[in-house]
C-alpha cells in the first residue's frame, strides 16, 4: 500500500472518529497565555468587564447592523449608495433572472429635469455597460441632437456600430424600405409587412384608426405587390401605391356587390393618397431600397432620429419601422436580452406609437426585452393615458432631480416612495439620483463614470466650448 | 420600543454598592478594611492610629478616584501588567508550529547543561520563541471548536482559564435599513430588535449574551469582478472593459463599507449540560441542542428584519478573525484556512497590537496596528438617543479608518433585573434625599442615576414583556503604522464625543492583543454579573428540570 493511500486512509479515519471536527479548548498545544488561574480570574490577561444595567427596551439602540447594502454584487455597476457607501450593482435583466426574482418586470424608468445627469446615466448604465456582457444588446431611438447628429452617435461608434442617421432632406439619410425582409424578419412575411404598413398609415393620419374597408384595401394591395415581385427585386413602398384601390382577381371578392367594390376602391385610393403625401415629404427616408450601409446585426443599433422634425410623422415612422425590425429579430434570435431605450420618450408612451409600446410590454418577458423610458417629469404623460400604466409597471426606477414640488410629488405617488423622498428629489446634486427596484426602499445614489465614459456622454459640448472660450 | 421612539443609555455604569452610589469594589474593600483595623487598634494605641487610619482612607480615596485617564490604581495595574507581560514574553505571538516546537524543545533539552556562551544566548532566544508560540492569538485565548466541519455552522468552544466556559456562534447579517427609510420604519426596526432581545432573555433561555458587531472596511469589488468575469463578452471593446474597471475603482475610492455580524454566547452551565443531555450523550447532545438554538436565532433575527441571516462556518469565523488582524486579507478569504488557523504573528506595544503578516494577493509583507477601547455607560452623556445614533460611527465620512464596533448585551431575566432596579432606585433616592435634605442643591450625577433607575424599573413593569440587559461596548481601530493609528484614535474619540455623546473611550492599554478579541465575532470581554443571592437561591430550588420531561 502506498504512503499517500495510507495518509488518506488515516485522514478518513480521523474524520470518521471526529465528524464534527471537535477541538477541545483544554488541549491546545503550545505555550499558555494565562499562567495563573487567580490572575486570570482578576482579568489580568484579557479584558473582563461588567456591563452597565439597562433593559431590553433601551438596548434596542445597541444594534450595529443598521445599514444594509441596498443591492447585491450581481448586476451592472450603477454607482455608490450615499448611505452605506457600497456599490449599487443592478440591471433589470439580471434582477429579473435572479432566483428568487428581484423585480417582476424588466422595464426601467429614468426621469429628471435638465442637467441632472440622466442622459449620461442612460448612455452608460443602460446602454454601454450591459454591452460588456454576453448575450446583451441594445437598441436606441436617439432623439436628442448633439450638433449634426444624435447624442448616442459617439457611444455607438465606440462600441463598433455606426448610427443609422435619418434626415428629411434625403441626401444623407439612411433609407429604410419597409417591405425589406431585413426589416420584417422571422417569417412574419406579408403579415408583418401589413402590420407595419397599417401602422405607418395611422401615424401619417395622426393616429386615426383605419376603417375596415381601408384595412382590406391595404391587404389587397400588398398581396398584389408581393405577387408581382415574387421572383424579382424586393418591392418598395412606391411599388405598393399603384395597387392601392385595385381589387385583386381573387375568389373572395367575387361575391362583392358593385357598390361594395366601389367602397373598397375608394378606401384604397384614400390610403394611396395618404402614403403618396408621406413619400413626397420623406422620399429620402422611405422611398426606395434600404441603404446599403444599414447593418442591423450588431450589439448596439442606434436609430438617430435627432435631425427629424418633431412635429411631423417622420420620427414615429422610423420608430415603427425600427420596432418591427426589432421584434422580428427578438423572435428570430432567442436567448438574448435586448435593452430598448426610448430617449425623451414621453411621446412614445403617450403618442401615436403608444400601441406598439404596449404590445412590446406584453411581449417583453417572453422575448427578453427590457424597455427604458427616459423623460423629464410625470406631467409629460397625460394622467389617464396608457402611458401612465406603462410607467407605473416599471420595476427599476431612477429618478434624477425634480425641481418643482409637484413633479417630485408625482414621483413619490407613482413609485410609492417615502413621502420625505420628495424633498430629497428636489435637492439632488447633478449625477445623483434616487433608485428603487422591486419593492425595496429607495436609496440615493451617486452615478460614477470613467473618464472614457465622460468623454462619450457629456452632452453640453457647446456650453463647454463657450466656457473654455470665456476662460 | 420606547413609546416616543427615543431611547436612553448612559449615566449608570453599575448597580449600587453597599454604601449606595457608584463606588468601586477596590474602594469599598479598602475603606472597609481601613475602618475595621482602625476601630480595633484605636483603643489599644490611641489617637495616632485614628489619624493614621484617616490618612489611609484619604489615600484610598485618592488612589481609586476616577479621572478622565482612569484612577491611579488602574494606571498602576496597567503598568504592572505590561511589565509582567514583557518579563513573561507573552507580548509576542507566533502561531503554533508543531515541527518547530519539537525542534526547539529538542534543542533546549540537548543544550540544558551547556556552558557555551553562544548556545546560552541561543537558548534564551529559543525559550522566548517557545513562550510566544501559542495555539491561538491572545484575543481568542482558550478557544477551540465544538463543531468545525465544513458546510455546517461553526460552534466555537471557549474555555479560557479563569472565565466561564461558553459556546459561541456567529451570524452574518444583511442589516435592517436600506436607503431613505421613514422614521416609523426605523422605529419599527428598533422595536423588532428589542423584541428579539426580550424573547431570549427569560430565565429558561440558554442564550445569555448577544454581541452585535459591525466591521467597517474599505470597499472591495472582488465579488462584482467575479460576477462580471463569469458574464463577460470577450469581444467587448477593450476601452469599454478598461472603463468598467475604472468605474469599480472609482466607486470604491475612499468608500468604507460595513459587514454586520451578531454573535450568540451560550454559557456551558449545569442547566445547559442538563438540557443537552435530552438531545444525546455527551457533546453530541451539545451539538444537537445547539442546532436547535441556532435555528431559533436565525428565525428570530429574520423576524427582527435583519436582512439575510447566515450562520458562519468555523472557517468563515476564522477568515473574519484573520481579516480583523490583517485587513489585507479579504474578509471572506478562506482559501487554505483551517478553523484553528486563527492567528497572525504579532507583537504588542503598551498601546497597540501590531500584526506582522503578508498580503495574500501580492505576497508582500504588511504591518497593521490595532488599538481597542471599551465604551462604558458611565462615560456617556445621558441623553435621548434615536435608533440611528450610531450612524456617524458606522458610516461617517470623516472616519475613513478601518474599525470594528461591537456591543455585548447580557440578558438578565426580568425578575432579577426588576429586583436590582428596585434596590438601585431606593439607594439612589436615599442618596438624593440626603444630599438635598439641608436645603442644598443636589448632585447632578445622583439625579441622573435616579432617573435612569426609575426608567429601568418602568421598563420592567409587569406586562411590559421586557427584561434586563447589561451592556458594554468595544471599538477597535486599525491603521498601517503608529502615526496613522494615533491619528485614527484621535479622530474616533472626537467623533464619539461630538456626534455620539461618548465622552471618553477607555483604551484597553497594556493588553491590547487580548483586547482585540473583544471586537472579534467570538463574544469576548464581558463578564456576566453574578446572580444576586436570592436569584442564586431560586436557581438552586429550580433544579435542572425533570429528567423525564421532553424538554
Amino acid at each position: 500500500m502506498s504512503e499517500s493511500n495510507l495518509t488518506r486512509r488515516q485522514q478518513q479515519a480521523a474524520v470518521d472518529e471526529n465528524p464534527a471536527r471537535e477541538v477541545s479548548p483544554y488541549e491546545l498545544p503550545g505555550s499558555q497565555l494565562r499562567g495563573s488561574y487567580r490572575a486570570a480570574r482578576r482579568g489580568l490577561y484579557a479584558p473582563k468587564l461588567t456591563g452597565a444595567p439597562s433593559t431590553t427596551r433601551q438596548a434596542a439602540v445597541l444594534n450595529t447592523a443598521l445599514i444594509g447594502q441596498p443591492t447585491g454584487t450581481q448586476g451592472i455597476a450603477n454607482g455608490r449608495d450615499q448611505l452605506s457607501h457600497t456599490l449599487i450593482a443592478h440591471d433589470p435583466v439580471t434582477a429579473y433572472n435572479a432566483r428568487p426574482r428581484l423585480v417582476s418586470s424588466p422595464n426601467t424608468v429614468v426621469a429628471g429635469g435638465v442637467g441632472g445627469g440622466k442622459s449620461s446615466f442612460v448612455k452608460t448604465v443602460c446602454v454601454g455597460r450591459p454591452l460588456l456582457l454576453k448575450h446583451r444588446r441594445a437598441v436606441v431611438f436617439d432623439k436628442k441632437p448633439q450638433g449634426e447628429e444624435g447624442e448616442y452617435a459617439a457611444i455607438a461608434r465606440a462600441y463598433g456600430a455606426d448610427p443609422l442617421r435619418f434626415t428629411v432632406d434625403g441626401s444623407s439619410s439612411t433609407r429604410l424600405n419597409l417591405l425589406d425582409p431585413l426589416i420584417v424578419r422571422n417569417g412574419a412575411g406579408a403579415a408583418g409587412t401589413y402590420r407595419l404598413l397599417h401602422t405607418i398609415v395611422r401615424i401619417a393620419r395622426e393616429n386615426a384608426r383605419l376603417t375596415d374597408w381601408e384595412e382590406e384595401s391595404v391587404r389587397a394591395a400588398l398581396t398584389l405587390t408581393l405577387a408581382q415581385f415574387e421572383d424579382g427585386r424586393t418591392p418598395t413602398m412606391s411599388d405598393v401605391l399603384p395597387f392601392l384601390g385595385r381589387i385583386p382577381n381573387d375568389s373572395k371578392y367575387d361575391d362583392l356587390a358593385p357598390s361594395a367594390r366601389d367602397l373598397l376602391h375608394h378606401a384604397g385610393l384614400g390610403v394611396r393618397w395618404t402614403l403618396t403625401g408621406l413619400l413626397e415629404e420623406y422620399a429620402g427616408l422611405l422611398d426606395g431600397e434600404t441603404s446599403e450601409t444599414v447593418d442591423l446585426t450588431g450589439k448596439l443599433t442606434s436609430f438617430d432620429i435627432s435631425q427629424l422634425p418633431n412635429d411631423g410623422p417622420a420620427v414615429n415612422v422610423v420608430r415603427a419601422i425600427g420596432n418591427e425590425w426589432m421584434m422580428g429579430r427578438l423572435r428570430g434570435e432567442r436567448g438574448w436580452a435586448t435593452t430598448v431605450v426610448y430617449e425623451e420618450g414621453w411621446d412614445m408612451v403617450d403618442g401615436p406609437t403608444a400601441h406598439l409600446l404596449k404590445s412590446n410590454q406584453k411581449l417583453s418577458r417572453a422575448l427578453g426585452l427590457s424597455n427604458v423610458f427616459v423623460f423629464h417629469k410625470g406631467k409629460d404623460i397625460a394622467p389617464d393615458s396608457p402611458g401612465q400604466t406603462v410607467i407605473s409597471e416599471a420595476q427599476s426606477i431612477y429618478m434624477f432631480r425634480q425641481d418643482r414640488p409637484e413633479d417630485a410629488a408625482w414621483a413619490v405617488r407613482t413609485f410609492d416612495f417615502e413621502p420625505s423622498t420628495a424633498d430629497v428629489l428636489q435637492r439632488l446634486a447633478p449625477g445623483h439620483f434616487v433608485f428603487k427596484y422591486g419593492s425595496q426602499p429607495e436609496v440615493e445614489v451617486q452615478h460614477v463614470r470613467s473618464e472614457w465614459e465622460r468623454e462619450l456622454t457629456d452632452t453640453d459640448d457647446a456650453m463647454q466650448v463657450t466656457a473654455e472660450d470665456a476662460g | 420600543m420606547s413609546d416616543d421612539g427615543r431611547y436612553y443609555l448612559g449615566g449608570e455604569g453599575a448597580h449600587r454598592g453597599f454604601f449606595g452610589g457608584r463606588v468601586s469594589r477596590e474602594r469599598t474593600i479598602g475603606i472597609g478594611a481601613a475602618v475595621i483595623v482602625t476601630m480595633f487598634l484605636t483603643p489599644a494605641f490611641g489617637a495616632w492610629v485614628l489619624f493614621a487610619g484617616l490618612a489611609v482612607i484619604v489615600a484610598i480615596f485618592m488612589l481609586t478616584m476616577n479621572t478622565h485617564r482612569g484612577s491611579i490604581l488602574e494606571r498602576r495595574r496597567r503598568r504592572q501588567r505590561w511589565k509582567s507581560r514583557r518579563t513573561a514574553g507573552t507580548d509576542r505571538f507566533i502561531p503554533f508550529d508543531g515541527a518547530r516546537w519539537d525542534m526547539l524543545t529538542d534543542a533546549l533539552n540537548r543544550t540544558r547543561k551547556t556552558r557555551d556562551k553562544a548556545e546560552k544566548r541561543a537558548r534564551a532566544d529559543w525559550q522566548r520563541e517557545l513562550l510566544a508560540m501559542r495555539a491561538v492569538p491572545d484575543g481568542a485565548d482558550g478557544m477551540g471548536w465544538l463543531q468545525s466541519a465544513r458546510g455546517v455552522p461553526g460552534i466555537a468552544w471557549h474555555g479560557p482559564s479563569g472565565e466561564e466556559p461558553y459556546l459561541s456562534v456567529a451570524f452574518a447579517l444583511g442589516g435592517q435599513l436600506r436607503g431613505l427609510e421613514s422614521a416609523s420604519t426605523v422605529r419599527t426596526a428598533a422595536d423588532a430588535f428589542s423584541r428579539f432581545l426580550a424573547n431570549r432573555a427569560p430565565e429558561g433561555s440558554l442564550l445569555r449574551v448577544l454581541q452585535p458587531l459591525t466591521r467597517v472596511l474599505p470597499a472591495d469589488s472582488a465579488l462584482q469582478e467575479w460576477w462580471l468575469m463569469n458574464n463577460l463578452d470577450e469581444t467587448a471593446p477593450a476601452d469599454a472593459m478598461r472603463s468598467y474597471e475604472e468605474v469599480l475603482i472609482k466607486t470604491g475610492q475612499g468608500a468604507m463599507v460595513q459587514r454586520h455580524y451578531l454573535v450568540g454566547r451560550w454559557p456551558v452551565t449545569p442547566q445547559f449540560v442538563a438540557a443537552a443531555r435530552r438531545y444525546g450523550p455527551d457533546r453530541d447532545g451539545w451539538r444537537a441542542l445547539m442546532a436547535v438554538e441556532i435555528e431559533s436565532v436565525v428565525r428570530g433575527l429574520t423576524e427582527a428584519r435583519m436582512g439575510t441571516v447566515e450562520p458562519l462556518t468555523a472557517r468563515g469565523v476564522t477568515a473574519v478573525i484573520r481579516h480583523m488582524q490583517n485587513p489585507s486579507r479579504p474578509v471572506d478569504y478562506m482559501a487554505g484556512l483551517t478553523p484553528m488557523d486563527l492567528g497572525e504573528p504579532s507583537h504588542d506595544e503598551f498601546s497597540a497590537h501590531i500584526v506582522d503578516s503578508v498580503d495574500p494577493e501580492t505576497g508582500q509583507p504588511v504591518q497593521w496596528w490595532h488599538r481597542t477601547a471599551a465604551i462604558h455607560a458611565e462615560d456617556m452623556a445621558v441623553a435621548e438617543r434615536t435608533p440611528l445614533w450610531l450612524v456617524d460611527a458606522l458610516v461617517g465620512r470623516e472616519l475613513d479608518i478601518v474599525r470594528t464596533l461591537s456591543f455585548q448585551i447580557e440578558l438578565v431575566p426580568a425578575a432579577e433585573a426588576k429586583q436590582a432596579a428596585k434596590g438601585d432606585v431606593v439607594k439612589d433616592m436615599a442618596d438624593q434625599l440626603s444630599e438635598t435634605s439641608n436645603g442644598q442643591i443636589g448632585n447632578d450625577e445622583t439625579s441622573t442615576r435616579v432617573i435612569a433607575a426609575l426608567r429601568r424599573r418602568a421598563d420592567l413593569s409587569a406586562g411590559s414583556h421586557h427584561h434586563g440587559a447589561n451592556w458594554i461596548g468595544f471599538v477597535t481601530v486599525t491603521a498601517p503604522d503608529r502615526e496613522e493609528l494615533a491619528g485614527a484614535c484621535r479622530r474616533l474619540a472626537e467623533v464619539c464625543e461630538t456626534n455620539l455623546g461618548i465622552e471618553r473611550l477607555d483604551w484597553l492599554d497594556s493588553y491590547q492583543s487580548a483586547a482585540s478579541g473583544t471586537t472579534w465575532p467570538i463574544a469576548r470581554g464581558l463578564e456576566r454579573r453574578k446572580a444576586s443571592f436570592s436569584a442564586a437561591a431560586m436557581n438552586v430550588l429550580a433544579g435542572r428540570g425533570e429528567k423525564e420531561a421532553i424538554a
